[in-house]
């Protein structure tokens, strides 16, 4: 404004259409004489004037209204179709109330009678100073348009989400028109209740913050929540929720909020790490207690054993009756301390994978003759008829640790066989597994023990470990290597009539497909590290 | 004369049953060593016919025992047998494949562990209690 009040004091470039070259001169010396200093020009016809806002930039326009062939207020239509805001003024004889107010309506700046000359160079001063508002006006518009686009694109832009709520926890506003982090647009969300995206195990706690932070004035919390994308997937975000719902401008609770997935993902990762390292640093010092233990168990009873084995040879001295069958049992239960302490640490051993697996091609007949060969004394010395059925097929497993299983399976049989029963070893071929079978006409197994009785230390009756030696490992151990073998094993039985112990384990192909497998995963694990 | 065999075992109890027991059932002449160095040493001095070296001890275990006898020239052809408490598959071969001549396990049955060790060397037991001056 400061600016047009200087031009307005130095020089105004006017131009006047006027068909009277009287009046115009007329007009020039009232403006002269109010002391504006002026330069003029002076058009007569539409084409002069057409030619000249065309052409020319003027700060005033002072036209007549009554025109040969047209009028004033169409010549301000033809400036205002070239989209020019020039102050345009009337200087005009009488024109009617009428026509006066309907050409101001339309734009024109002001109109002074032509027997009132004197009023036109304060009409010309008002029509700039009004001009100079507009402009300004019009800046400010600009300006405020301008900031309004570059905050608008910041929101839009800025990796973080602003959303704000009601009071009641409505969404009235979300930052992005596409948001980047959910995958919803804004208008979708608009009105939606905020809890409705978040994780049902996370809802109540988001209330809950929400409640807390609504209760006082620029309370402020933060939150880590699960929120749904729209890809299905729950994305971590966090959460700073702050109430502003009293400061006039805002009237809303605000959420700020950016995605920490990854931040999540990185430190669950590094959990994970740290639980993996932990469960190896026991792993390690499991290994070194069962070898401890292995070592420091079996010197004594080495010692213990010895004594006792050699009283009952009776090479030291001949013992009377009762201190012999002393001198027996000690020996019968060093043996069996000992069988535990072995069938523990190999049971240990086998379920952390300490001791792998040796396979090879084996043929499943040759492992059943040598077992049933390697029981038969046992079979006998208990009146038990041990009969095997062999089965020829190619396997690919450790032989010794499938031997393990057939002997414990057969000792088991024998041990609840009653004098003058059968033992039967068998298998068969079922859908690229082959299937062991090793049965017996003892007692049973009660339904309820069935599954029980492969897990440590679980006999059907607790005196079974006492009166027929066992260690109650041995089927925790078989179950263990056949499933190293990728088999599995079961029992059958009815109670009165017998039990029958099955496992399967997958013939040659099928395994030595699985190995190869494995190795070459293991071979890229390897080279991972 | 008799055989004559070594023990080496940090554990006295062990050492008293194991010569008792050979003594008994054999009729070997035992001598003992509580370690790998007095082992050595008294390998050196005695020459026997054979060594029963115990795998888990301080300071010089078996294995380190066994490679030292195996560098002394008086001693390289002294069969030696492992004795140990510590009995994986994968041990055992090692044990082998250093040059044991057997591996025996802990603990043992005084009744066969003369047959045991008789047979890891080719030895005729029952000879033996007989048998004098030869080695």
């Amino acid at each position: 404004m400061s600016e047009k009040k200087f031009e307005l004091q130095n020089s105004l470039n006017i131009l006047l259409l006027e068909n009277d070259p009287a009046d115009a001169e007329l007009c020039l010396h009232e403006l002269r004489r109010a002391g504006l200093n002026l330069h003029s020009e002076i058009v007569q016809t539409r084409e002069e004037f057409c030619a000249k806002i065309e052409s020319e930039n003027y700060d005033v326009i002072l036209a007549d209204y009554n025109l040969p062939g047209w009028n004033g207020a169409e010549a301000f239509e033809r400036l205002q179709a070239r989209n020019r805001d020039i102050p345009f003024i009337l200087v005009t004889g009488a024109i009617g109330d009428e026509i006066a107010v309907e050409c101001i309506k339309r734009g024109i700046s002001d109109y002074v009678l032509k027997d009132r000359l004197a009023r036109l160079p304060m009409a010309i001063r008002r029509a700039l100073q009004e001009r100079a508002l507009r402009e300004e006006r019009a800046r400010a518009e600009r300006m405020l348009l301008e900031r309004e686009r570059r905050f608008h694109a910041l929101m839009e832009h800025s990796a973080d989400g602003i959303a704000l709520l009601s009071a009641k926890g409505r969404i009235l506003f979300t930052s992005h028109s596409e948001n980047r982090i959910l995958g919803y647009t804004a208008k979708e969300r608009l009105g939606e209740n905020a809890l409705k995206l978040i994780h049902p195990d996370d809802r109540r706690r988001a209330s809950t913050i929400f409640q807390e932070v609504i209760g006082k004035d620029r309370n402020t919390a933060t939150a880590h929540l699960r929120y749904l994308a729209r890809d299905g997937s729950w994305r971590w975000l966090e959460c700073i929720v702050t109430n502003l719902l009293n400061e006039p401008t805002v009237q809303g609770v605000v959420i700020n909020y950016r995605d920490i997935s990854e931040r999540k993902r990185a430190a669950e990762e590094i959990r994970q790490l740290n639980e993996e390292l932990e469960r190896r640093a026991i792993e390690r010092m499991k290994d070194e207690f069962v070898s401890v233990v292995s070592h420091e168990l079996r010197t004594p009873l080495t010692a213990i054993r010895g004594v006792l084995g050699l009283l009952a040879s009776g090479k030291l001295c001949q013992p009377p009756g009762n201190c012999q069958r002393m001198v027996a049992v000690g020996v019968a239960n060093a043996d069996r301390l000992a069988r535990l302490v072995n069938d523990i640490l190999d049971l240990e051993r086998i379920q952390s994978g300490m001791i792998s697996m040796q396979k090879k091609i084996c043929d499943s007949a040759d492992l059943m003759q040598q077992a049933a060969d390697l029981m038969r004394l046992t079979a006998e010395s208990q009146g038990v008829t041990l009969s095997v059925t062999p089965l020829s097929v190619s396997l690919w497993a450790d032989p010794d640790r499938i031997m393990q299983v057939l002997i414990n399976l057969l000792s088991n049989a024998i041990k609840f066989s009653p004098p003058g029963s059968a033992v039967c070893l068998s298998a068969e071929r079922v859908g690229g597994e082959i299937r062991f079978e090793v049965k017996d006409h003892g007692r049973g197994i009660p339904a309820g023990s069935l599954t029980r009785i492969f897990e440590r230390f679980q006999q059907v009756d607790a005196s079974d470990s006492r009166e027929k030696g066992g260690t109650g490992l041995g089927l925790a151990i078989c179950r263990s290597i056949v499933t190293q073998h990728g088999g599995r094993i079961w029992a059958e039985s009815v109670l009165g009539q017998g039990s029958m112990f099955r496992f399967v384990l997958p013939e040659q192909g099928d395994g030595v497909q699985a190995a190869e497998k494995k190795e070459a995963e293991s071979a890229a694990q390897n080279s991972d590290h | 004369m008799p055989r004559k065999i070594l023990i080496i075992d940090d554990e006295e109890a062990i050492r008293e049953v194991t010569q008792v027991t050979l003594e008994t059932f054999a009729g070997w002449i035992i001598t003992t060593a509580s370690s790998g160095r007095e082992g050595i040493a008294r390998a050196a001095q005695d020459l026997p016919d054979a060594i029963l070296l115990d795998v888990m001890m301080p300071d010089m275990d078996g294995p380190s025992t066994f490679k030292e006898l195996c560098r002394n020239p008086a001693t390289r052809r002294i069969p030696v047998l492992f004795l140990t408490a510590k009995v994986q598959a994968a041990d055992v071969e090692a044990f082998r494949n250093l040059g044991a001549k057997a591996v025996i396990a802990k603990p043992f049955d005084p009744m066969s562990l003369a047959h045991d060790v008789s047979k890891a060397l080719g030895w005729e037991f029952e000879e033996i209690q007989q048998v004098s001056g030869r080695k």
